[in-house]
């Protein structure tokens, strides 16, 4: 019936249906048609406005995505923000001292570069980063650094900006840290946030560079804490990696370079463990002890290259020497050969030391001194060890360490020696010498653990590479690497690191 | 019964169809409605439209800002002048992701000259002037997109990105090269 109403009323007066029925009908649905007509529009109305308002809705729904995304963007910015701010210079001491974030201030000494410490922290650290206050990145956006969470296995300790707590107990050296920032994106009524977190791996550095020739370091990873085993119950860490990427000879993006210094009770490091995660180190204990070692009489180089049959003139040596474990002065305890010198002073020529039979500890007393034509040469099997075989040589790091060169422990006198290698010396080897400057020179290229007091590279190529200590160096004991106690500190400490080729 | 006259039909109103007035309003209705109607298209058009520009604006911000990022993770000082490049060669025979890549020799001239960058902050404004060189991509191009950088900090060689587009569309990023990283303390 309606559908006949509706016709009806297209139609001209003159033409309308005229049948009685139809006339019984308009005359019982008199004004109906209208109505009819009035919802027929009303839901193409609906339907159309539906339309539009989803359109609108969909737009509405990528705007408002799009500020999820903007918020997003800020707490990214804001980590990169505070990682860069973290990495000045003059920051480079706010994570590694024992003060609680509100203490980031530019009044605070104990934020002080560890490596320079005639910087002081910037304002900026603090008016930045303190008490979790939002940090405008511009009028539409900001973020705030809301934790940041050291991690070491199931060790965990939070530190927010608010909180004046300043270590976990009991303490635990961390080997993962987590940045929590909240990122905000205001534009209008609307405000939109949103939290990122970056986890970056630990991991330690001695300070880097120095500016120039001679400067100390030169970027080497190195294990260890800030102050471990000290007074101070928890070292936070130094240097923050990104871990985008498996630690290895990689930097990932965002790497903080902050300095290590050694503590002043010389680092044990049967603390220094953890760093990167998974790995735990101690150093190894000397094969000898001081006193096994006292029974030694150390001769001159000059007495052990007459013994050859060499040809000496005062404590320099012109011809090539080789150990080999069986000597005068060497004993065989725990499973290897242990010779003592008082120094050593090569112009030319080799030293060659050959592990074969038995590792071979070299104790020097004093000083090394290898000129422009001398090297050091570590022999095993026939085959020299050197880093070019590290790839086919399986069992090439526990080979390196047949042959170590020990120095001094600080409790013994002289407190300080200088091992200078100008030379090429190549060989694999570990150096223990913590009273000792390394000083390479030239294009000295050696393959090596180290523990020293200092580092100085002056040659335009001379480098080190750097390789971990094998499980079997690993000892529960540890060894006090600076003696302990009061005794002479090592100023600045390069310790063995897991990379096996930095450069 | 004889057969009623037009005349008669009109003297009987209950019979008509609709009334003036009806046919008056109706008209009215339905050239409302399909006014609107006919407006919708245009309405839905221009919305679609506007969604799908600014999704193409940020899909052009984005392969610019991946550029952006690129050049800046490439951002080497290792020959002592810095440089970046999309497509970077080896420098100390080393790739980028390395640390020879991006430090100078210790003791050679370009670490002087590096560290000299560092202590005068100029990093930053050496690597924005890279950036700000460096053409927007094809697809930000397309799509009306816009770029500024700015240096957010030299003394921690930090830059900014802003982007802006058609639409009220902004974003801004921070960047941080990886060479900022081997600054000496000195």
């Amino acid at each position: 019936m309606g559908s006949r109403i509706l016709l009806n009323l297209l139609l001209l007066p003159k033409f309308r249906l005229s049948s009685a029925r139809l006339r019984t009908a308009a005359a019982r649905e008199q004004g109906f048609s209208l109505a009819v007509v009035l919802i027929a529009l009303l839901s193409v109305m609906v339907a159309g406005v539906t339309m539009a308002n989803r359109t609108q809705t969909g737009q509405l729904a990528a705007t408002l995505s799009s500020s999820n995304r903007e918020a997003r963007e800020a707490a990214d910015a804001g980590i990169t923000h505070i990682l860069s701010e973290w990495n000045r210079k003059e920051n480079r001491g706010v994570l590694s001292e024992l003060q609680p974030m509100t203490a980031w201030q530019t009044t605070n000494n104990a934020l002080k570069n560890p490596c320079n410490n005639k910087l002081t922290p910037t304002a900026t650290a603090t008016s930045n980063l303190a008490g979790g206050a939002a940090v405008a990145i511009d009028a539409n956006r900001s973020f705030r650094l809301t934790e940041v969470i050291f991690r070491d296995g199931a060790n965990q300790f939070v530190a927010q900006p608010g909180d004046s707590t300043k270590a976990p107990t009991p303490p635990f050296t961390p080997s993962e840290i987590d940045i929590v920032v909240e990122g905000i994106y205001e534009r209008g009524n609307n405000t939109n946030k949103a939290q990122a977190t970056k986890r970056l791996i630990l991991a330690q550095l001695d300070c880097p560079g120095g500016g120039g020739s001679g400067g100390t370091g030169d970027g080497f990873f190195a294990f260890g804490g800030n102050n471990p085993g000290s007074t101070l119950s928890f070292n936070r860490p130094l240097i923050f990696y990104d871990n985008n990427g498996k630690i290895d000879s990689k930097l990932a993006d965002n790497i903080i370079c902050l300095p290590i210094t050694a503590s002043t009770d010389g680092c044990p490091p049967s603390t220094a463990k953890g760093i990167p995660a998974g790995i735990t180190i101690t150093t190894p204990d000397p094969p000898l002890s001081s006193a096994e070692k006292a029974k030694l009489n150390p001769p001159t180089f000059a007495s052990i290259a007459e013994a050859e049959g060499k040809t000496v003139s005062a404590l320099t040596i012109k011809s090539p020497i080789t150990f080999d474990g069986d000597e005068a002065n060497c004993i065989q305890s725990k499973g290897a050969s242990h010779c003592r010198i008082s120094s050593i002073n090569l112009n030319s020529g080799n030293i060659t030391v050959d592990t074969t039979k038995n590792p071979v500890y070299l104790y020097v007393d004093g000083n090394i001194t290898l000129g422009g034509k001398a090297d050091i040469v570590h022999n095993n099997n026939g085959n020299p060890v050197t880093s070019d075989k590290f790839t086919s040589y399986p069992d090439y790091q526990e080979t390196t360490f047949r042959f170590q060169i020990r120095g001094q422990p600080v409790t013994e006198s002289p407190t300080s020696q200088t091992f200078k290698l100008a030379g090429n010396p190549s060989a694999n080897l570990f150096f223990w010498a913590p009273t000792a400057t390394l000083d390479l020179r030239g294009s000295a290229g050696i393959t090596s653990a180290l523990f020293v007091n200092s580092l100085t590279t002056k040659g335009s190529s001379s480098k080190i590479t750097l390789v971990g200590i094998p499980q079997s160096f690993i000892d529960s004991t540890g060894f006090p690497l600076g003696g302990g106690g009061a005794a002479k500190p090592p100023s600045l400490v390069a310790r063995s690191t897991i990379f096996t080729k930095f450069f | 019964m004889h057969p009623r006259t037009y005349g008669e039909m009109q003297h009987q109103p209950q019979m008509a169809g609709f009334t003036f007035v009806e046919l008056l309003v109706s008209t009215v209705l339905i050239g409302t409605v399909l006014g609107s109607l006919a407006l919708l298209p245009g309405i839905i058009g221009r919305g679609s439209l506007q969604t799908e520009r600014q999704n193409n604006s940020l899909a052009g911000i984005d392969s610019d800002l991946s550029t952006m990022r690129a050049l800046t993770h490439n951002f080497s000082c290792c020959s002592g002048s810095c440089v970046t490049s999309l497509s970077p060669t080896n420098c100390n025979s080393q790739p980028p992701g390395t640390a020879a890549f991006y430090q100078p020799t210790v003791g050679s001239t370009a670490e002087t000259t590096f560290n000299t960058a560092c202590a005068n902050n100029t990093l930053a404004t050496t690597l924005r002037t890279v950036l700000s060189s460096q053409a927007l991509s094809t697809q930000a191009q397309a799509t009306g997109v816009s770029r500024t950088v700015t240096v957010d900090s030299a003394e921690a060689h930090r830059l900014r990105v802003t982007y802006t587009a058609p639409g009220n569309v902004e974003r801004v990023a921070i960047l941080l090269p990886t060479v900022a990283s081997f600054c000496p303390d000195t």
